[in-house]
C-alpha cells in the first residue's frame, strides 16, 4: 500500500502533459463539489433566515437579521412586542422547544453507541476466525455470512418487528438496537483486514499461552484500530440518520425518538413558518456527524484501504 | 474453539437474518392477514394476487427505473471523484470531504432540504433555472418527472459514498500495470479505461452490489417526500411492502413482496458479482 501511495503522483503527474483534458477534468470536479455544497448552503441559509424572508427567497445567505412578528405568539395571546423575534434566535430556539431535540440527540448517541459497541463484540471473534482459523465447515460458515450481506435488513423488517411485538420490546431501546447487532459488513470488512495480519504475531501469543479469545481482544483488537475506525463511520451514520426502522418500532412513545425522527415533528406543516425552525434541527443533527468525520477523515480512508477492499 | 468464537455471530445471523427470511417465506404461502395470524395454507394465491395487482406491477417498473437511474451515474460519479482525488493532499483531501458530506445528512432532513428546493415556481430549483429561461416544473407533482427528481437526489446522496470505495481500491492497486501502460504510450484516458478499470472489477463489482440494496432500502424520501405519488408514479417496492403490512394489513401480500423483492435483489447481485469479477481474470 505504501508503495502505492508513493507510486501514485509518479504516474499521475504524467497526466499534466494533455492541458485540455486536464481543464475539464478539474472543472468537472469543482462543478460537481459546488453541486453537492449546494444543498448545505441552503441548509444553513434557511436556518439563519425569518419566514418572510425564506418564502420570498431574498436576505442573500445571512438574511437581513431584521426581527419579525411572528403569528403564531400573537395567536396564543402575546403582545406584539413580545413576538418580535430575531430570525436566528426564532429559528434555533424553537428547534429546541418544540420537539425535546437534546433528548432525542441522547438517544441517538444511546441508540448508535450500543448498537456498534454489540456489532464489535460479535463480529470480531467471527471475523478472526475466518481470517486466521482452519477448522471443519469454514467455507460454508462464510458463505452463510456473505450470503447475508445480501439481505437488507430493511427487507425483513416485517418479520423482526413481530419479533419484537411478541417479546413486548416495542418502544424500547432494545428494539431500535438489536435488529443491527449482527453486522454482516463488519465482519466482512474485519476479517478483510484481519488476513492482512501476519501470522507471527499470532503464533507469537499462542507462545505465550494466550487464549484464542485474549489473542482476539489483546492482539487483534489494538492491530484493527484503523479498520475500526472506518467500520465504526458507516455504522454510526448508518444507524445515527435511519428513520424508516425507528419509525417502525418506535409508535406512542416520544421520548425514545431518534433524531431524524425529531423532524417529523415539522413535517405536515412544512409551509414557510416552519422551513427556518426545520433546517436549524437538521443542522443541528448533522453537524455531530460531520465534525466526527472531520475528525477521523485520514484515518478512514486509510482504514478502508487496509481491508484490502478492491 | 473457531466454534465457540463464532457461535454469537451464527446465532444472531440466524435469528436475525435467516429465521425472518424462512419466517416471511412461508407467511406468504399462507391467508393471514395481520400480525400474529396463524393463517391456512393457500400455495401460490398470494403471488398470482401480487402479479395481478397493478400497484405492484407499477412498484416494480418504478423501482427498475430508479436501480438504473441511481446506480449508474452515482457509481460513474464515485469512480470519477476517486480518479480526481487519488493523489493525498490538503486540497484533494477537503475535495473528499466535502463529496462525502452528503452521506452525514440524514436522508429525511435531505428530503425536508429538497422539498423546498423542487417547490414550483418559488423553489430554489425553479428560481434559478427561471434565471436562465426554463419555465417553472412540478418536480414533485408531475407523474412523469417526480422519480426523476427523487432519483437526483440519490445521487447527490450516494455518489460520495462511492467515491470512498473507488478510493480505497486505487490505493491498493498494485502501480506496474499504470507504468507499464504509460511506457507503452498510453494516455491518461487509454490507462483509466485498459488499466485502472478493469483492475478495479472487485470494486465495482462490489459497489454495484451496495448501490443495488440501496435503491432498495433507501425509501426515507418516499415517505417523506411523496407517498410513493403522485399518482404511484414513486411507489417503490419497500414503500408497497410497507403500506400493505402497515396500513392495508395485507400480510400475505407484502410478504410475497419482500420474496420477490429478495430473489430479484439476489439475482442482480450475483449477477454483478460473477460477471465483474471475471473481468479481472480476463486482464488483470
Amino acid at each position: 500500500m505504501s508503495d502505492a501511495a508513493i507510486a501514485a503522483p509518479r504516474v499521475e503527474s504524467q497526466g499534466y502533459r494533455f492541458p485540455v483534458s486536464e481543464t475539464i477534468k478539474h472543472a468537472v470536479l469543482i462543478i460537481g463539489a459546488l453541486i453537492v455544497l449546494f444543498p448545505f448552503y441552503v441548509m444553513i441559509s434557511l436556518s439563519l433566515k425569518s419566514p418572510p424572508e425564506i418564502l420570498q427567497n431574498i436576505g442573500g445567505f445571512f438574511g437581513s437579521q431584521e426581527t419579525f412578528i411572528d403569528d403564531a405568539c400573537l395567536i396564543v395571546g402575546g403582545t406584539e412586542e413580545e413576538c418580535l423575534k430575531n430570525p436566528v434566535v426564532y429559528n434555533y430556539t424553537t428547534a429546541f422547544e418544540k420537539a425535546p431535540l437534546v433528548r432525542y440527540m441522547l438517544n441517538g448517541v444511546i441508540v448508535t453507541a450500543s448498537i456498534f459497541l454489540i456489532q464489535v463484540l460479535i463480529a470480531l471473534p467471527c471475523a478472526y476466525a475466518l481470517a486466521k482459523l482452519r477448522f471443519w465447515g469454514r467455507e460454508a460458515v462464510f458463505g452463510m455470512v456473505l450470503f447475508c450481506l445480501l439481505i437488507p435488513v430493511h427487507a425483513i423488517a416485517l418479520p423482526l418487528y413481530v419479533m419484537l411485538a411478541k417479546l413486548g420490546l416495542t418502544n424500547t431501546y432494545a428494539a431500535l438496537v438489536i435488529p443491527w447487532t449482527i453486522s454482516v459488513f463488519g465482519i466482512f470488512l474485519m476479517r478483510q483486514f484481519f488476513m492482512t495480519v501476519p501470522d507471527d504475531l499470532i503464533d507469537a501469543a499462542r507462545m505465550d499461552g494466550m487464549s484464542e479469545y485474549a489473542i482476539v481482544w489483546r492482539v487483534m483488537l489494538p492491530t484493527a484500530i484503523p479498520a475500526l475506525t472506518a467500520f465504526a463511520i458507516f455504522s454510526v451514520v448508518a444507524h445515527w440518520n435511519d428513520y424508516f426502522w425507528p419509525r417502525i418500532v418506535i409508535t406512542g412513545d416520544r421520548t425514545l425518538f431518534t433524531p431524524p425522527l425529531g423532524l417529523r415533528e415539522f413535517k405536515g406543516d412544512a409551509d414557510g413558518d416552519n422551513y427556518g425552525p426545520m433546517m436549524a434541527t437538521a443542522v443541528v443533527i448533522v453537524t455531530p456527524l460531520v465534525v466526527a468525520f472531520l475528525l477521523a477523515q485520514r484515518r478512514f480512508v486509510e482504514g478502508i484501504t487496509l481491508t484490502g477492499m478492491k | 474453539m473457531p466454534y465457540a468464537l463464532l457461535l454469537p455471530a451464527l446465532i444472531f445471523l440466524v435469528v436475525f437474518t435467516y429465521w425472518p427470511m424462512l419466517q416471511v417465506s412461508l407467511i406468504s404461502t399462507t391467508d393471514a392477514r395481520r400480525y400474529g395470524d396463524i393463517g391456512g395454507f393457500i400455495g401460490a394465491d398470494n403471488y398470482v394476487r401480487l402479479f395481478a395487482d397493478e400497484d405492484f406491477r407499477g412498484a416494480l417498473v418504478n423501482n427498475a427505473l430508479y436501480a438504473v437511474g441511481t446506480v449508474v451515474p452515482s457509481i460513474a460519479l464515485g469512480f470519477w471523484f476517486a480518479i480526481m482525488l487519488r493523489r493525498s493532499g490538503a486540497v484533494t483531501s477537503f475535495c473528499r470531504a466535502i463529496l462525502f458530506f452528503p452521506t452525514l445528512m440524514p436522508l429525511v432532513a435531505a428530503s425536508a432540504l429538497f422539498i423546498f428546493i423542487f417547490l414550483p415556481t418559488i423553489g430554489l430549483a425553479d428560481y434559478y433555472l427561471a434565471k436562465i429561461g426554463v419555465r417553472s416544473t412540478n418536480w414533485l407533482g408531475d407523474p412523469s418527472i417526480a422519480l426523476w427528481s427523487l432519483v437526483m437526489l440519490t445521487v447527490w446522496k450516494n455518489a460520495g459514498y462511492y467515491m470512498l470505495f473507488f478510493l480505497a481500491g486505487l490505493q491498493s492497486l498494485p502501480e506496474d500495470a499504470e507504468e507499464a501502460a504509460l511506457i507503452e504510450g498510453a494516455n491518461w484516458w487509454q490507462r483509466q479505461v485498459y488499466v485502472v478499470i478493469p483492475m478495479l472489477g472487485p470494486t465495482f463489482a462490489f459497489v454495484t452490489v451496495i448501490a443495488l440494496i440501496n435503491a432498495v432500502i433507501q425509501i426515507d424520501h418516499v415517505i417523506v417526500m411523496t407517498q410513493g405519488g403522485p399518482n404511484n408514479a414513486t411507489n417503490l417496492l419497500l414503500y408497497y411492502i410497507f403500506q400493505e403490512a402497515h396500513e392495508f394489513f395485507d400480510l400475505g401480500k407484502a410478504t410475497a413482496a419482500t420474496v420477490v423483492t429478495l430473489a430479484l435483489l439476489l439475482v442482480l447481485s450475483m449477477f454483478s458479482l460473477r460477471t465483474m469479477e471475471k473481468r479481472v481474470h480476463y486482464e488483470g
